[in-house]
């Protein structure tokens, strides 16, 4: 197993945002985690990599409990991730290129050229061409996530953790960025985390989906099995449904 | 009051915390000298301009403000002397650090809680780079050789203003002024202008970039950072400047 969480709690003062989650990612699966916006979707992810801490419970990431890892355990865990943020998070004081060179001028020993070759394969997969010299504010919205996307796969990382990554944009752009994490799972071979509340997308990419409700994943199931589920807080959130379990 | 108290001990944890890790970070990673070159420029070169500006214009309010006084004793010879001894233990550091606080505090703040804000901080975590070194360190270092050479800029140019007075209003022999500005200074008076601007530098590194690292909620989130930033380092500043004189002048 890539990824188990077991009894995952978290809560920020007073709100419990986690209320005991319980859940398993296999390997080179793409797995998309769907649920109402502040259901902590993105406090999850955040948790898996340890930029928040969790109250109560464990997370292992291939069999390594991440809570127990010292500073040079937690370095190398976070070299396994990916992580294209919502906001994209692209750093604005650099230019596109100084952007996706960022991990393997940190992380390797590569000389300059072997770098240049490796961002313009990355910025390629992601579908852009010419645009290393840009800065991110002079890209638009799609961009910057394909962007943010190349810098998230630069290092060959095992595991790709995508945050609301068609929010935002425009349908022709979210299905363009859709089809790019499809694709990137088949070239790249890496286990996909995506959160989401955009079911299209949702149904376009997953191998299977979870639903997060009430801190706890409530059903998990392939895209079919989640569309025709009997779970009376599924079916009304997939149909969007105003009527139903889930108050507004 | 409970509150107050818990978030003032929470505040007084964040700020040793960094400190330690600042430390740590010094001792055992080699500094990033392009970070390092380009922060020495936009934190120290750049401040020059309003540092000379402040400085000859105190320098010269001091000769003229004590001239006027002193005129009624004819006791202008007094001015070099005064005006030497004012800037360098006093107006130099102190104006110094207050100038680079609200010019360069405000902008580190702004600049390292946007990042936060925008989880560009975050985004650096993930990748596998400490934040506090990439960002932090290159800051706390430029700032730590800068402010003693802005101090000792300020203090020639204050006295340089004093002088452009004494020699040209008062009639003080350009020699004599100079002769008269260094048989005033004693190397006490040396050490605590240099002690002061090495602790202002570290106040203000630590306070910009923990107030920056703990922006929350946007824009306001960020603009909140950095007008505590400022209040905060002024008066540490002002603070801490009163216990290093009383510390020099009247401990040791």
């Amino acid at each position: 197993m890539m990824i188990r969480v077991l009894n995952l709690w978290k809560k920020f003062d007073d709100l419990e945002v986690l209320r005991g989650c319980n859940l398993e990612i296999k390997e080179n699966e793409t797995f998309v985690i769907i649920g109402r916006s502040g259901s902590g979707k993105s406090v999850f992810l955040k948790l898996l990599v340890d930029l928040l801490r969790l109250d109560e419970g464990g997370i292992y990431i291939e069999g390594e409990e991440i809570t127990k890892l010292n500073k040079d355990g937690l370095h190398d865990m976070r070299m396994k991730f990916g992580l294209v943020f919502q906001g994209s998070a692209l750093f604005d004081s650099l230019n596109i290129y100084e952007n996706v060179s960022f991990g393997l001028i940190e992380h390797t020993d590569l000389n300059a050229d072997l770098i240049q070759e490796r961002v313009t394969q990355c910025l390629e997969l992601v579908g852009l061409r010419g645009v290393e010299s840009k800065m991110p504010a002079e890209l638009s919205g799609g961009m910057r996530k394909r962007v943010a996307i190349a810098r998230a796969i630069v290092l060959n990382p095992r595991i790709i953790l995508y945050d609301e990554p068609t929010a935002g944009l425009d349908p022709v752009g979210a299905t363009s960025i859709n089809n790019l994490i499809k694709r990137l799972k088949n070239e790249i071979n890496a286990t996909s985390i995506v959160v989401t509340h955009d079911m299209n997308s949702a149904y376009f990419i997953a191998d299977r989906i979870g639903m997060l409700y009430d801190g706890k994943i409530i059903q998990i199931g392939t895209p079919q099995e989640i569309k025709s589920s009997i779970n009376p807080i599924v079916k009304q959130f997939v149909s969007g449904d105003f009527a139903g379990p889930i108050k507004v | 009051m409970k509150k107050s108290i818990d978030n003032f001990l929470y505040y007084i944890g964040r700020i040793t915390m960094l400190l330690g890790h600042i430390i740590y970070l010094l001792f055992t990673k080699k500094p990033r000298f392009a970070l390092l070159y380009r922060q020495l420029v936009k934190i120290g070169l750049e401040s020059f301009p309003i540092v000379f500006l402040t400085s000859i214009f105190i320098g010269i309010v001091i000769a003229l403000q004590s001239a006027y006084q002193m005129q009624k004793l004819s006791a202008e010879i007094y001015i070099a002397s005064l005006v030497a001894l004012s800037v360098v233990r006093e107006l130099g550091p102190v104006i110094t650090g207050l100038v680079v606080a609200g010019r360069v505090g405000a902008s580190v703040s702004a600049e390292l809680g946007t990042m936060k804000v925008t989880e560009q901080i975050d985004a650096m975590e993930v990748m596998a780079t400490d934040s506090v070194q990439y960002l932090v360190i290159p800051r706390f270092l430029a700032l730590l050789i800068m402010l003693p050479l802005l101090t000792v800029y300020a203090d020639i140019i204050g006295i340089f203003g004093g002088f452009l007075i004494g020699v040209t209003k008062l009639g003080i022999g350009a020699t004599q002024y100079l002769r008269l500005t260094f048989e005033a200074l004693s190397m006490k008076d040396i050490y605590s202008g240099f002690t002061k601007p090495i602790i202002f530098a570290i106040i203000i590194a630590l306070i910009s970039s923990q107030e920056g690292f703990m922006a929350r909620g946007g824009a306001e989130g960020v603009g909140k950072a950095t007008t505590r930033t400022v209040v905060n380092t002024f008066i540490l500043i002002i603070t801490a400047d009163c216990l290093i004189t009383a510390l020099y002048y009247f401990v040791l």
